[in-house]
């Protein structure tokens, strides 16, 4: 196993092998954080092929001094989907119906897998109920599990204003996680 | 990450578990452009440099060529000889103090 500043190394003068090293130990966190930004499978695909092309194009550029390698992943899927939203001038799925039926990750007829399938919904009803700003936060921070002082590099703002605003979206997912679960049960 | 963060991310494990489908995985590989195409944009790349700097010195040149004395008639030889005549004019003038005369009576103009 090539360490990480040589498969960077290699990957920089073209090798494509070191590049598909790179890419499968980074695939499944980017691909998440555009699952849940966009709430959209398709797009999150489309979105994470875009991530891994733009990166190999700019790798030369990259500085493995600076930003971490996850961190400068993430800037660019969170500049792609800004991009993406911007351009479809919402953030909503296409079929908000659909969206729950296929979340991915279930593991169908058990009955732990269907209170499993409840909670996720819940939780991501939740999630979508929060502003953009605040939902991005929630889901680098808590599912992600990003440091404040990584969300800064890759959102390009102040640590103190994403504690503020971590402190008042948990505040209302308290309030929306009580209501959705008394609804259901 | 304080309590109220811990409990956060412990209550939002379940969606930690969104997976791609594993066939995208080797999709994008295959989109990814091949070194030589890559080695190839560079190099058209350079060519426009290269082409930029090779017209920029041409015409640099072209502009001395026609600009230099020998563009109109005169030629190497005769170009030498003045240049030094010039140089022992200038000597001779300031053996004989002329230069300090001339630059007492510019510097008279200038005051009065």
């Amino acid at each position: 196993m090539e360490s990480f500043e040589r498969l960077v190394s290699l990957a920089r003068s073209g090798n494509k092998e070191a590049f598909g090293q790179l890419y499968t130990g980074y695939f499944t966190p980017i691909y998440r954080f555009l699952y849940w930004r966009s709430r959209h499978k398709e797009t999150a695909e489309d979105l994470t092929q875009t991530v891994f092309l733009k990166a190999y194009q700019s790798l030369p550029s990259f500085e493995s001094t600076g930003t971490p390698f996850l961190s400068w992943l993430y800037t660019i899927a969170r500049n792609l989907y800004l991009d993406h939203a911007k351009k479809k001038r919402s953030v909503l799925p296409d079929e908000p119906e659909t969206f729950w039926e296929n979340l991915p990750g279930v593991l169908p007829s058990t009955e732990e897998a269907s209170l499993g399938r409840e909670n996720k919904e819940i939780l991501a009803r939740a999630l979508s109920g929060l502003s953009d700003d605040q939902r991005e936060l929630v889901i680098l921070r808590f599912i992600e599990d990003r440091s404040y002082e990584e969300i800064a590099k890759i959102t390009g703002k102040n640590e103190e204003a994403l504690r503020a605003l971590n402190y008042r979206a948990m505040k209302l997912l308290r309030e929306k996680l009580k209501h959705l679960f008394t609804d259901n049960g | 990450m304080d309590k109220d963060e811990a409990q956060f991310s412990e209550l939002f494990q379940p969606l930690r578990r969104v997976t791609p489908r594993t066939s995208l995985l080797s999709e994008t590989l295959l989109a990814v452009p091949t070194k030589q195409s890559v080695a190839g944009k560079r190099e058209s790349h350079f060519l426009y440099v290269e082409f930029a700097q090779f017209a920029l010195l041409s015409g640099f040149l072209i502009a001395l060529v026609l600009l230099s004395p020998m563009s109109r008639g005169a030629s190497m030889v005769d170009e030498i000889y003045a240049m030094e005549i010039e140089a022992e004019e200038i000597n001779q003038n300031i053996d004989n103090g002329q230069l300090l005369a001339e630059m007492d009576s510019l510097e008279f103009d200038v005051n009065n």
